[in-house]
């Protein structure tokens, strides 16, 4: 089972928190399909946290079609959730490059500087990784 | 939706020339968990005395599961679990006669429930009340009001000066209780991250009047902020000034 870091006093909501929890569980294969997921009730004890929270979460995840509902056995994460999975690692780091976009432009990079550091990173990680 | 579990409509309380609480409205669902913030004389306490009639209302009224809170008090103390900021509990009984004597008020009564909550707590039901910590007494208090099997619980400042572990114990208690569904809790704090973590829902109230009553997450996702800091920008307007006072 995925280990979840709930942060009650953070501004991002309690039932957000999971979801993007287990969206990039399911995104870096923690989770895979067919996987069975706590009760909303055995997670609601475990981190001390309000049934409904997770429940909102887990109706949530459903509609995105990551979990599914196995009638009277539970909850799972969905067949589709490997087709979904490299969309959600899109969306995960286009997130992460947007946020880095923007504080380039906030000091006026040129879209060439943006690359240039980019590039510079992506060397600099592989090296890291090599030693 | 169904039934509101709790429904407040132009509550009012003065005293004298002074308004304790001042046209309060405010809808709980049922089923979840409320949390009641405002800071120490927010009128928290006299709002929460009109829900169980203990103090008469100058206006407004209140409904708890459809039912009138003055005129249908008699069905609603059968059907309402209430846990006071100072539970008036008698020192000279044992835990055990304690249960005992208030089950005698109840015509139905869940005694395995007691015993299990009790036991849960690590209360030793033949020690004196006077005996009891402060915490162990809060806690004595909470399992003596779910003892008729509340379908809502009303807690006034519960966790107010129970140790972080014991205060942790007591918030995985509310927890439990609403696993049963179309269970209601609403409980006061001026402790802003007691509330945080288990309630669903948010009613912040300050000088009497109603300033939020929202949906947690809804009004963190609006305000992109932690609920310290919504609540803080809520009641800290002459910041400074009125918090040293």
């Amino acid at each position: 089972m995925v280990q979840l870091k709930l942060d009650p006093a953070s501004p991002i909501p309690m039932y957000l928190q999971i979801v993007e929890q287990v969206r990039r569980a399911v995104a870096s294969a923690a989770l895979n399909a067919d996987d069975e997921m706590p009760s909303v009730r055995a997670l609601a004890s475990g981190y001390l946290i309000n049934p409904n929270t997770v429940a909102r979460a887990y109706l949530e995840l459903e509609r995105e079609g990551l979990l599914t509902k196995r009638r009277g056995a539970g909850t799972y994460v969905a067949h589709e959730a490997a087709g979904l999975r490299e969309g959600q690692r899109t969306r995960i780091v286009t997130g992460l490059i947007d946020k880095a976009v923007g504080a380039a432009r906030e000091f006026g990079w040129t879209n060439e500087q943006v690359r240039k550091a980019v590039e510079a990173r992506l060397d600099e990680t592989k090296m890291e990784r090599k030693r | 939706m169904s039934q509101p579990a709790i429904a407040v409509e132009g509550l009012s309380k003065r005293f004298g020339k002074r308004a304790a609480v001042d046209g309060l409205a405010f809808e709980v669902p049922t089923g979840g968990v409320c949390g009641f913030l405002g800071r120490n004389g927010a009128g928290k306490t006299t709002a929460i005395r009109m829900l169980m009639n203990l103090t008469d209302p100058s206006a407004g009224r209140a409904l708890l599961l459809g039912l009138d809170a003055r005129r249908d008090h008699t069905e609603l103390m059968a059907r309402v679990g209430y846990v006071a900021e100072v539970p008036i509990l008698y020192d000279w009984m044992t835990v055990r006669e304690m249960v005992r004597f208030t089950a005698r008020f109840y015509r139905t009564w869940n005694g395995a429930a007691v015993d299990a909550l009790l036991e849960r707590f690590g209360i030793d039901q033949r020690q004196k009340v006077r005996h009891l910590s402060r915490g162990t007494h809060a806690q004595l208090a909470l399992a003596l009001a779910m003892g008729h099997d509340p379908e809502l619980l009303i807690l006034d400042e519960p966790a107010t000066g129970l140790d972080v572990l014991v205060r942790r114990d007591f918030l995985e208690s509310i927890i439990q209780i609403i696993q049963q569904e179309g269970r209601t809790v609403l409980f006061s704090s001026h402790l802003v991250h007691e509330v945080e973590r288990v309630a669903d829902q948010i009613v912040v109230i300050d000088q009497g009047r109603l300033l939020v009553s929202s949906r947690l997450d809804d009004l963190k996702q609006q305000a992109g902020q932690s609920l310290e800091d919504i609540f803080i920008s809520l009641v800290g307007g002459g910041r400074g000034t009125e918090v040293h006072q």
